[in-house]
């Protein structure tokens, strides 16, 4: 008996991961949950902005941006969760050897979970038009909305998920891979918690700028509550944009190193 | 009457005899802001396009021009803060050339329910002790529309999450049988 | 480099050359070598911590040698992707996803291996039926038992139709009917289908039973390999025979026996006349210890009414070499 000819290169390979990652996620249900509990957080939120009779014309465009920048934020969270999971995750399991032991190489293994893990960002956008059309549509921000929302939300998501991949293929605790992310997140969330005066000069600027969290939403905020056109602000996309391309491109170029038990065999 | 007191009179005549038009002194440059139109009337939410016209009647060309934007409520006690309702409310519109003119349009969104006066300012910035030209005023008359209802809320709240609980549920299911 | 049969210009299916391992300084692995011909079992035996499951990492790709070289099926290890495409492999402890059906996992990891969606499925459905599983392919593999799991896995190893096959610990945690299965898979993949089968093993009598040739580690070395029954005769523990005289000749008989070379000591059993226990020296050969014993016993004139030579132990001989190893 010979042993399968498969060929010298698998370009399916990532597909396949990408395949059954997809089913075990969204058919197995854990997808399912938390896009339930995720809707369940968006209907909370909304209820309270629209339940107000007094809420003037400025005042619904905010909750627009308040829904959306909140979609992104928790989409984008989803998404990292699930890309932190990704290898540590089956390391614990003790289902990444029978994966490693496969003839598809690492990189494809990698892009196979991230477009799995992705798939929650798409879910969560989807998920928040529904709440954004009942806002938006009195104040004529609709579209822009659900565009902008999607723009932001997958540059955020893509290098959060990113990032989050990183940490999972080098350490070989799950929980040690979920702790980093999230702690990750909850400093690049920080600064939209401080003062409008810590905000303003060149350092605050500067910071809010490069952060590409703080950035992103700061572009949705101008877009949609204060009317601004497109491009008027694209400069504050260029953060998100490059941390989006450079993590990927790093998460791509040390995907051939995974191993068993992280970056250094143990 | 006296011949001094009927000249002042007659000079007021003239000087309000152009009606929509602002001016600047008479010596070199001579600005003056034209608008096409001195009511509006529009609903919440619509933006609505005003055009300007700046016009040098001097001699001498108007450098470093630069025209803004200003709104205010004529309404005790509605705030109004102009950035809300236009993001671009400041042209640098260069050198305007003696006998020369510049068309400017200004968009504004009515965020705001009530009625507005809204004019246009020129400036020359190496001249600004002979004070802004004020254009004459626009006055928006914006009428409130019921943009939000309130009471639609619940069943979308409660569909989406409930919908998806659904979902969740019979997927899980079919997966254990 | 090893000692299996060689058969002129067939490359073994494993070549293992002065292979060492260390993590963080500390050796786990030093100068292993040996080889394994196409279609044989070889046995990896060693106790807790001799690098076995390091041993079969490193062959499986998983892990990089930090010195010596391998190949394995005829590709160099340092085409760790070439490699793969040729092996199946068993882990010790392999976890599995509780939320696939057994056909599901099966079918997933038939297409890594190239196999388009329905050769994947015809694939998995053939091999659920080789272990015996087929009316389980579609239930979850939450629901599979312990044994149920671990064919699961020799499903999973076999589905690509690896030529060298590695197995560690495939009997860990079952009970007598798993275990028995799980032999009779080895031994009919490796007789019907001519598979090269590498098998990690704690327990001696699985490896006496199937494995064709044997390696013992011990603290990272190779103590020994060979056949079970060389390796149990070069380091065995003393061999017994037990034999029976007339119960006049007895006196005689044992003087006899004391007197040869190679016999160590014979006692006689207190509640059977005639009864006598000789234990020989563990390099005696079987053949020889019957012709000595039986043979200068006749010439003497004394009759030999039974004689049984216990079958060398493996387990004797492992316990002398780790012991050995030890001191």
């Amino acid at each position: 008996m010979t042993a399968i000819a498969a060929p010298a290169r698998s370009p399916a390979g990532w597909s396949v991961v990408a395949g059954r990652e997809l089913r075990d996620l969204w058919a197995g249900g854990r997808a399912l949950t938390l896009s339930t509990v995720y809707s369940l957080f968006l209907s909370i939120v909304v209820y309270l902005l629209a339940s107000s009779t007094n809420l003037n014309f400025l005042e619904q465009r905010e909750s627009v941006t308040l829904t959306a920048q909140l979609a992104i934020a928790v989409g984008a969270l989803l998404a990292m969760i699930l890309a932190a999971d990704a290898i540590s995750g089956e390391r614990e399991r003790s289902t990444l050897e029978a994966t490693l032991l496969s003839p598809v190489s690492r990189r494809a293994l990698v892009l196979g979970k991230l477009v799995a893990a992705f798939s929650i960002w798409v879910a969560a956008w989807v998920i928040v038009i529904p709440y954004i059309w009942f806002l938006g549509r009195g104040v004529d921000i609709v579209w822009e909305a659900i565009a902008c929302t999607f723009v932001v939300g997958t540059l955020l998501a893509a290098g959060l998920m990113a990032f989050a991949m990183l940490v999972s293929i080098a350490v070989d605790s799950n929980r040690a891979s979920l702790s980093v992310s999230l702690l990750v997140l909850l400093a690049l969330l920080a600064p939209t918690q401080l003062p409008s005066s810590a905000q303003s000069g060149w350092a605050g600027e500067s910071l809010y700028r490069l952060n590409p969290v703080t950035a992103g939403e700061h572009y949705v905020g101008k877009l949609l509550t204060n009317g601004h056109d497109w491009t008027q602000d694209l400069d504050w996309l260029v953060s998100p944009a490059i941390a989006a391309v450079a993590l990927l491109v790093l998460t791509a170029v040390m995907a051939s190193s995974l191993t068993l038990t992280g970056w250094r065999e143990r | 009457m006296s011949r001094r007191s009927l000249a002042g009179l007659m000079a007021m005549a003239a000087a309000f005899a152009t009606a929509g038009v602002g001016t600047a002194g008479a010596a070199g440059p001579e600005l003056q802001v034209e608008v096409d139109r001195t009511l509006v009337r529009t609903d919440l939410g619509t933006t609505v396009s005003v055009r300007t016209v700046t016009r040098n009647a001097g001699d001498l060309a108007a450098a470093d021009t630069i025209l803004h934007l200003n709104i205010l409520s004529l309404e005790r006690g509605t705030y109004v803060d102009p950035e809300d309702w236009s993001s671009d409310r400041t042209r640098y519109v260069g050198s305007v050339a003696a006998g020369g003119s510049v068309d400017t349009t200004w968009r504004v969104q009515a965020v705001t329910s009530g009625r507005f006066a809204l004019y246009v300012t020129a400036v020359q910035s190496g001249k600004l002790a002979a004070g802004p030209v004020n254009g004459p005023a626009v006055e928006i008359d914006v009428a409130g529309r019921r943009t939000l209802d309130p009471d639609g809320v619940l069943p979308l709240a409660v569909a989406i999450p409930a919908g998806l609980a659904l979902v969740s549920t019979a997927v899980r299911r079919r997966r254990r049988a | 480099m090893g000692t299996g049969t060689v058969t002129p210009g067939v490359v073994p299916a494993v070549q293992v050359e002065a292979v060492g391992k260390s993590f963080d300084r500390a050796p786990v692995l030093e100068d292993v070598s040996f080889d394994v011909q196409a279609g044989q079992v070889l046995g990896i035996l060693g106790p807790n911590g001799a690098g076995k499951t390091t041993l079969i990492r490193i062959l499986t790709t998983m892990y990089r040698p930090s010195s010596g070289h391998f190949a394995v099926a005829g590709v160099d290890g340092k085409r760790p992707r070439e490699i793969r495409r040729f092996i199946g492999v068993l882990p010790e402890s392999a976890g599995y996803p509780r939320i696939q059906t057994g056909g599901e996992y099966l079918t997933y990891h038939a297409r890594l291996f190239g196999l388009s969606r329905e050769q994947a499925k015809d694939a998995a459905r053939k091999t659920l039926e080789i272990v015996h599983l087929g009316d389980r392919a579609g239930s979850l593999i939450a629901t599979y038992s312990r044994g149920m799991l671990q064919r699961l896995g020799i499903a999973r190893v076999l589905i690509s139709e690896p030529r060298v096959v590695f197995l560690d610990e495939p009997t860990l945690g079952l009970d007598p009917a798993g275990r028995r299965h799980v032999l009779d898979t080895i031994r009919r993949i490796s007789a019907e289908d001519g598979r090269t089968i590498l098998l990690s093993t704690h327990v001696l009598a699985d490896a006496e039973e199937i494995c064709s040739r044997i390696l013992v580690l011990n603290r990272g070395r190779v103590a020994a390999q060979g056949t079970v029954a060389e390796v149990s005769r070069r380091f065995g523990a003393d061999r017994h025979a037990s034999l029976s005289l007339p119960p006049e000749q007895a006196e005689a008989g044992t003087a006899l026996l004391v007197s040869l070379t190679g016999v160590k000591r014979v006692s006689a059993a207190a509640d059977e006349p005639g009864a006598l226990t000789v234990v020989f020296d563990g390099q005696t050969d079987p053949d020889r210890a019957i012709r000595l014993v039986v043979g200068s016993l006749l010439d003497a004139g004394i009759a030999v009414r039974s004689f049984e030579l216990d079958r060398a132990r493996l387990s004797d001989a492992f316990l002398a070499i780790t012991q050995d190893d030890a001191r």
